[in-house]
């Protein structure tokens, strides 16, 4: 404990601590104003779009940019900005859905198998080594060839391919918390393991949880981006990043705009949510708080 | 006479060790009378925390116990897990040696005081934020309002054991259990910590089991007491009869050990050490120890009747 802490132990404000950390860390302050303007877009796109983002114009198919259509149009003269705008609100909902989900059912797991142990501990794990020795993208693959490519079973595919990362994240910390006096102090209140599991040890890791799902969160959006890529994403005509991406790729040597502007909205949520993560590592870093 | 609020009859402990079941408590036999505070002393390792964890039940599953804890009508130690919850810290309370860790430091102290209130009294959280309140004036923790919001990690020592005192008294429990409460805290803070666990036992009624091996404590807080030994109580009475007239070698050798202003008398440690649980003498087991062994001692005595009782072979009415 500082002295400061002890002479006047009234806490800062958590405005105040956000304020201070934001200015300590400027270039997350950035990536979460990034973030959020993405959000913002994907959200008001219907106010923000110049165009619908399914209507043709074969006329003005393949065009560079152009005050008319921002970014230029697509094979069917979709106006691109448009789209993109369209395709981050699936792309968002997507990976922030299932990194959601997957923390949840992940932490959940995690912290059974490290507070329980023994067979419990040793099935759940196996069962996430086992997801976890296939590279992520073909677990994914395999779910989404297997159910069919709509938007429940792609949520379903991201999520079972980064769960195994947020159980073994959750149990470790949990193994060591469970031999702690508190742990031992709230079961001689009476407090069931499940109450002790979800009240006393979750709140506990919540945190390196949290910085993680930042950065699993970007991953999901690149996964989505890939299975859209390769044509397991959502149907056509609703516009995906991944799927703007794929469809340029015929006339990725004369109109490689029509790829690249959707790619380089990947490259900026995935940017943003790494500055976010790495940010809040560093804030829950005690070694770099003071 | 009243009739004692719990009874320990023969209580054992056995735990497995290299697939040999090992007896780490050996028939422990003591009542605890309402309104009173029982202190169980000894050395490290000789059974007082699993004993005292043992009247809740709280030993983990390796754990092999026999004999009977009686509390309330019911024998604790056939309880099943869920009616276990329904007394543990609502009925009998449990406060720790370390306060730096037996609170969780990510919840506040005013969660921490109000979550078995709502759990065991079925408050509202609210509610409960406000008895939380009136327990941190209880264990007199100065402007209470603000302690509720602040967590463990901005409190002293002394202020968070008066915190888990408070939790353990949140649902009036009938027995409150304080496993070496004050080992962690320096000396002022422990008087100070003592004075109020006492002030408290007399303000609310309830009866506090302390473990110590620290025989200052005894003497400060003690109605009676029982001395353990290896697993096994040794001798047992009331404090002053204890003191006055130590009565078991072992319990003789005990206050040998520690100075007194009162008394001039050389200090001298107990040769040796407390046996292993793996490697328990037969009989007696402080004999190998003892200066005044005889040839009974490889069979276990049994503890004398009577208010002040002692188990030794050479001391007379024994059987």
């Amino acid at each position: 404990m500082t002295t400061v802490d002890t002479i006047n132990p009234e806490k800062r404000s958590t405005g105040e601590q956000l304020l201070r950390l934001a200015r300590k860390n400027k270039l997350s302050t950035f990536g979460l104003i990034m973030f959020l303007v993405i959000v913002l877009a994907a959200i008001f796109a219907p106010l923000i779009a110049p165009h619908d983002p399914l209507e043709q114009n074969i006329l003005a198919r393949l065009q560079d940019r152009s005050p008319e259509y921002i970014l230029g149009t697509d094979t069917f003269g979709r106006d691109t900005f448009s789209r993109i705008l369209y395709g981050l609100r699936i792309s968002l909902l997507i990976g922030l859905t299932s990194t959601v989900l997957a923390m949840i059912l992940g932490c959940a797991l995690g912290i059974i198998a490290g507070y329980r142990g023994g067979w419990i501990d040793s099935v759940i794990m196996r069962c996430m080594d086992m997801l976890l020795a296939f590279p992520t993208l073909i677990t994914g693959l395999f779910i989404v060839a297997v159910l069919g490519a709509n938007f429940v079973n792609i949520v379903l595919a991201i999520t079972v391919t980064i769960l195994p990362k947020f159980a073994r994240v959750a149990r470790a910390p949990t193994i060591a918390l469970k031999e702690r006096e508190f742990v031992e102090a709230a079961r001689a209140l009476g407090f069931s393991d499940l109450r002790i599991m979800a009240l006393h040890i979750a709140p506990n890791i919540v945190g390196e949880v949290v910085v993680l799902a930042s950065l699993w969160a970007a991953y999901a959006i690149r996964i989505e981006a890939y299975l859209s890529f390769i044509g397991l994403g959502v149907a056509p005509p609703t516009p995906t990043l991944g799927t703007m991406i794929r469809d340029g790729f015929e006339h990725i040597l004369d109109a490689p705009f029509v790829s690249i502007y959707p790619g380089f909205a990947v490259l900026l949520v995935v940017l943003s949510l790494n500055l976010v993560g790495d940010g809040l590592r560093d804030a829950i870093d005690p070694k770099l708080r003071d | 006479m009243t009739s004692p609020l719990m009874q320990v009859e023969d209580l054992s402990i056995s735990f497995k060790i290299n697939d040999k079941w090992c007896r780490a408590v050996n028939g422990v036999t003591f009542d605890i009378m309402p309104n009173e505070t029982l202190c169980i002393v000894g050395e490290s390792g000789c059974g007082k925390s699993i004993t005292a964890m043992s009247l809740m039940k709280l030993l983990p599953d390796t754990a092999r116990l026999g004999g009977h804890v009686r509390f309330g009508g019911q024998d604790i130690l056939s309880l099943k897990e869920r009616e276990l919850e329904e007394i543990r810290g609502s009925r009998i309370a449990m406060i720790f040696q370390e306060p730096m860790t037996s609170l969780n430091p990510v919840l506040t102290v005013g969660e921490q005081i109000a979550e078995p209130l709502v759990l065991h009294k079925g408050m509202g959280w609210s509610e409960a934020k406000k008895e939380a309140r009136n327990l941190l004036d209880l264990v007199r923790i100065p402007d209470a309002q603000k302690r509720l919001g602040q967590y463990p990690h901005e409190l002293s020592g002394g202020m968070r054991q008066r915190v888990m005192i408070a939790i353990g008294l949140a649902c009036r429990p009938q027995i409150l259990i304080a496993d070496e409460p004050t080992t962690a805290l320096d000396v002022t803070i422990q008087a100070q910590v003592l004075a109020l666990l006492e002030d408290i036992r007399k303000e609310q009624e309830l009866s506090i089991v302390m473990i110590t091996h620290d025989l200052g404590v005894v003497a400060n807080v003690a109605d009676r007491v029982a001395v353990m030994y290896a697993g096994d109580v040794v001798e047992t009475g009331p404090v002053a009869s204890i003191f006055d007239s130590p009565s078991h070698p072992y319990t003789q050798a005990l206050l040998r050990t520690v100075p007194r202003a009162d008394a001039a008398f050389e200090l001298s440690p107990i040769e040796g050490q407390v046996p292993s649980i793996q490697k328990m003498p037969e009989g007696c087991r402080f004999a190998p120890r003892c200066k005044e062994e005889t040839s009974k001692c490889n069979v276990t005595p049994k503890l004398s009747p009577g208010a002040h009782s002692v188990a030794c072979w050479a001391r007379g009415d024994i059987q």
